[in-house]
């Protein structure tokens, strides 16, 4: 990996948690438009997360906790 | 100032993804359970501070992780930092990325699925310790900014960014260690669950 691809996926988190600059951003927009490895490291980057957030967010909220929590609510002192 | 009476229509909405949180933090249903139940009362008590129009959400996980903080966490020992010197970046997909996906002809959601199952990733990001913890899940799953996280967890942006920095790094050597374990892959020395350090 060219040293110029090692800069680029350092900022690899800031550019996908949407944080880079503005000129950040642009430079390694180009960057990924023509280089298919740094490419493919952001996308596999990305596809972790993607897979880690679908994992974490599934869960059923159980009918008696919404059931708890209006009781709570309805019957607490504002 | 909010409205207490909108509190319910304005809050109930966020209850899966509050709830969610609450089952990778505490563990187990019933301690979620309580922690939302008590997420909820504490908000509604003091929604007449929370400033109408700003982010609700945010507010929520701020007061889901104080009563997380105070009620939870003080029950289990803090774990001391884990050293990840070693470890690098990318050194998830360095591992198992792209030749791997190429290679099979697959792309890399199959193959991210057939490395790890759903359980053994919430087992990864239940495993981290808190600090760590809470950062990656505001940040991978809620879609937090780091402005927003450090609002919630109260701590520096430059903190968030570290925490951040270093949890996706053992969440990616902990799913690492999983995938090596099905796919009989190399362990590392550093990778072997088994080392007790």
């Amino acid at each position: 990996m060219a040293h110029y691809c090692d800069d680029i996926c350092r900022d690899l988190h800031l550019y996908l948690d949407g944080e880079a600059t503005v000129a950040v951003r642009t430079v390694i927009s180009a960057h990924l438009e023509c280089c298919p490895s740094c490419a493919d490291v952001f996308h596999f980057e990305s596809q972790v997360r993607i897979t880690v957030a679908r994992c974490c967010c599934e869960e059923q909220v159980p009918e008696s906790l919404r059931v708890r929590v209006l009781r709570a609510i309805y019957t607490a002192d504002p | 100032m909010a409205d207490q009476a909108a509190f319910a229509d304005d809050a109930l909405p966020l209850m899966p993804s509050l709830y969610s949180a609450a089952m990778r933090l505490t563990r187990n249903a019933a301690d979620a359970e309580d922690l939302v139940s008590e997420t909820y009362l504490r908000a509604y008590r003091s929604y007449g501070t929370f400033t109408a129009g700003t982010n609700l959400k945010a507010w929520m996980y701020r007061i889901l992780t104080n009563a997380y903080i105070s009620e939870y966490r003080r029950r289990q020992r803090r774990p001391a930092e884990t050293d990840l010197g070693d470890v690098d970046h990318l050194y998830l997909y360095r591992r198992l990325g792209g030749d791997t996906a190429s290679r099979l002809g697959r792309s890399v959601e199959d193959e991210l699925a057939a490395l790890f199952t759903d359980h053994e990733v919430k087992q990864a990001v239940e495993d981290l310790p808190d600090y760590y913890r809470l950062p990656v899940l505001l940040a991978d799953v809620e879609g937090f900014s780091y402005s927003e996280i450090a609002e919630i967890l109260d701590v520096p942006i430059g903190t968030v960014m570290s925490r951040l920095h270093r949890g996706r790094k053992q969440l990616h050597k902990m799913l690492y260690d999983f995938a090596a374990r099905h796919r009989l892959l190399p362990q590392e020395p550093a990778a072997d669950p088994d080392d007790g350090s």
